[in-house]
């Protein structure tokens, strides 16, 4: 089942394969020594994880996009799943295929990229935790919307991505001004623990470079991401075909 | 081999609850379709033919009573052993090549060998030569047939068929039913069932035909069981001057056709009495030009139960 499941990715592939070149374009880290010695060095190398993180949860909204949804919607269910397979495994083994291949194309970005802006690789291999976690977050987000919503699964995981990070400046005014946020404390902490948890990645980046783990950040953002599929495989064995 | 008591099926959620716009599709179904039998499905739109397939193929679950195949509830039968289902309206990723569906279809279904499977499957459905074409560029007819093919891939016990024919010439009508016997004849205790509005295929195809209505049972027909009532003949003669008082006189209670032939409806008691009824109008010098029994079609049977319902209903 496999190869058939990547041939069918193929032309997903090369949409993340030039998401690749647009994040290698696009994150200064790789670019700031090309105009100075000093601001190349100024950036740390492992903030590329941070690049290789957005790449791997947009590599999880491409590959995964309607991955349940169309077939739900255009009725290519009917087929499949009157051969003897279970809805559930078979959608995980698509969902297992997404997460290895961006994982593999997260690592290979994190090689390449690296070998292309400074001939060597700076960046410790820890910087790989922060896309295996962000894909983990955003393809549970996709999973679950994909079984829940008839389409735009991977749209509604963009618009969680963009709340996230519209919320996350939101707070980071209050914080860095001192202006009094207008929210109570408690509800700002239930909108932070419900979207995605991206600072939990900073966390552990933050931890990394003071040469410590931050485990439960990773367990967190893990927990987060493991959660949504665990509801989508939840409301996927229950829910029944339109 | 199917089991359903006192289905019920409903459609609408809590919302539609509330608002009492629930559509209730099947009303207390109880029916019986052991090993061996070809089940046909009839009944008007919306009588709940399609909710029917969908339980049996475990893609909705009963709002009340239960569906058994082979002891199990059906989503558990089909994960582990599969149905041979050929769906009405067939939906396949328009990108995909046949040859690479068939392949798909072959690693769902976990088979052994899938490669000379899925070219025996192909060329039973005349679609050898087609592997490499997209499924978006096929008529209505060639995806109804890879349809077939793939329904034909793996070793299963119970085969459904909704509305099979749609789509498909007269030349492939026949080959179907044929690939049907043969599917069948491999395992005399496979189950076909067929729902269809086409009654003179189901006639042919089907041993038992359960009629549908309003989601309610209404009848199950047994095609393949002995006429319980002597029939009654339609008997053709030569057209004489005194040939139909001989007839009347011969067959008391004969009804005269319409029409240009000399045409009764006879209705004999037995076969003796046939035998003598016949004996006394040649002796009176009438021949005899055609004496056929008549059968009551699936079709007159199928408006009966529809009709029978009809009418106690316009009776109250």
């Amino acid at each position: 089942m496999i190869p058939l499941i990547l041939r069918q990715l193929r032309g997903r592939l090369l949409v993340v394969v030039a998401l690749c070149g647009a994040f290698y374009v696009l994150e200064p880290t790789f670019h700031v020594h090309e105009a100075a010695a000093d601001a190349a060095d100024a950036i740390p190398p492992g903030e590329i994880a941070f690049t290789l993180a957005n790449l791997a949860a947009a590599s999880m909204l491409v590959l995964l996009a309607g991955f349940v949804a169309a077939d739900r919607r255009r009725g290519y269910y009917r087929i499949y799943f009157s051969h003897p397979t279970r809805p559930l495994a078979y959608y995980g083994v698509r969902w297992g295929v997404a997460y290895a291949l961006t994982l593999a194309i997260a690592a290979a970005f994190f090689v390449v990229s690296q070998l292309a802006a400074w001939g060597e690789v700076r960046a410790g291999a820890d910087a790989l935790v922060q896309p295996a976690l962000f894909a983990l977050i955003y393809g549970g987000v996709v999973a679950f919307a994909s079984v829940a919503f008839p389409r735009g699964d991977s749209l509604v995981a963009l618009a969680l991505y963009l709340v996230t990070d519209l919320w996350q400046g939101f707070l980071g005014f209050f914080t860095e001004t001192g202006v009094p946020p207008p929210l109570p404390a408690l509800v700002r902490q239930a909108i932070s623990f419900a979207l995605p948890p991206h600072l939990a990645l900073r966390d552990f980046y933050e931890a990394a470079r003071a040469g410590h783990a931050a485990w439960g950040a990773v367990a967190f953002a893990g927990g987060y991401g493991i959660f949504w599929l665990g509801a989508a495989a939840l409301l996927l064995w229950w829910r029944e075909w339109p | 081999m199917i089991r359903l008591d006192g289905v019920e099926k409903e459609y609408g959620g809590w919302i539609a609850r509330a608002h009492g716009r629930v559509v209730r599709a099947l009303a207390g179904v109880s029916l019986h379709v052991p090993p061996g039998t070809a089940m046909g499905i009839v009944g008007p739109n919306g009588a709940g033919k399609s909710t029917l397939i969908r339980l049996l193929l475990g893609y909705i679950r009963p709002s009340a009573g239960a569906v058994r195949v082979d002891g199990m509830e059906p989503r558990a039968y089909v994960g582990r052993r599969g149905m041979a289902y050929v769906p009405e309206s067939v939906t396949l990723p328009p990108a995909w090549s046949v040859g690479h569906a068939m392949r798909v279809f072959a690693a769902l279904g976990e088979l052994d060998g899938p490669a000379a499977k899925i070219e025996a499957a192909l060329r039973r459905v005349g679609m050898e030569d087609a592997a490499h074409r997209r499924i978006g560029a096929l008529s209505k007819g060639m995806l109804q047939r890879v349809a077939i093919a793939q329904a034909l891939l793996g070793e299963r016990k119970v085969m459904v068929l909704d509305e099979p024919t749609g789509g498909l010439d007269p030349e492939w009508i026949a080959e179907l039913r044929a690939i049907v016997a043969e599917w069948r004849a491999a395992d005399p205790a496979r189950v076909v069932l067929i729902a269809s509005h086409d009654l003179d295929e189901l006639e042919r195809t089907a041993d038992r035909v359960a009629v549908l209505e309003g989601g309610e049972l209404r009848e199950v027909i047994d095609l393949r069981a002995p006429a319980l009532a002597f029939p009654a003949y339609r008997l053709e003669v030569e057209s004489t001057a005194h040939a139909g008082d001989a007839v009347r006189a011969c067959f008391p209670g004969a009804v005269a056709e319409e029409g240009p032939e000399l045409a009764f409806r006879v209705q004999p008691a037995d076969t003796d009495d046939l035998n003598r009824r016949v004996a006394e109008l040649l002796k009176r010098g009438v021949a005899v030009r055609a004496l056929a029994p008549e059968r009551e079609t699936l079709e007159q049977r199928f408006h009966g139960a529809v009709g029978r319902r009809r009418g106690r209903e316009e009776g109250r």
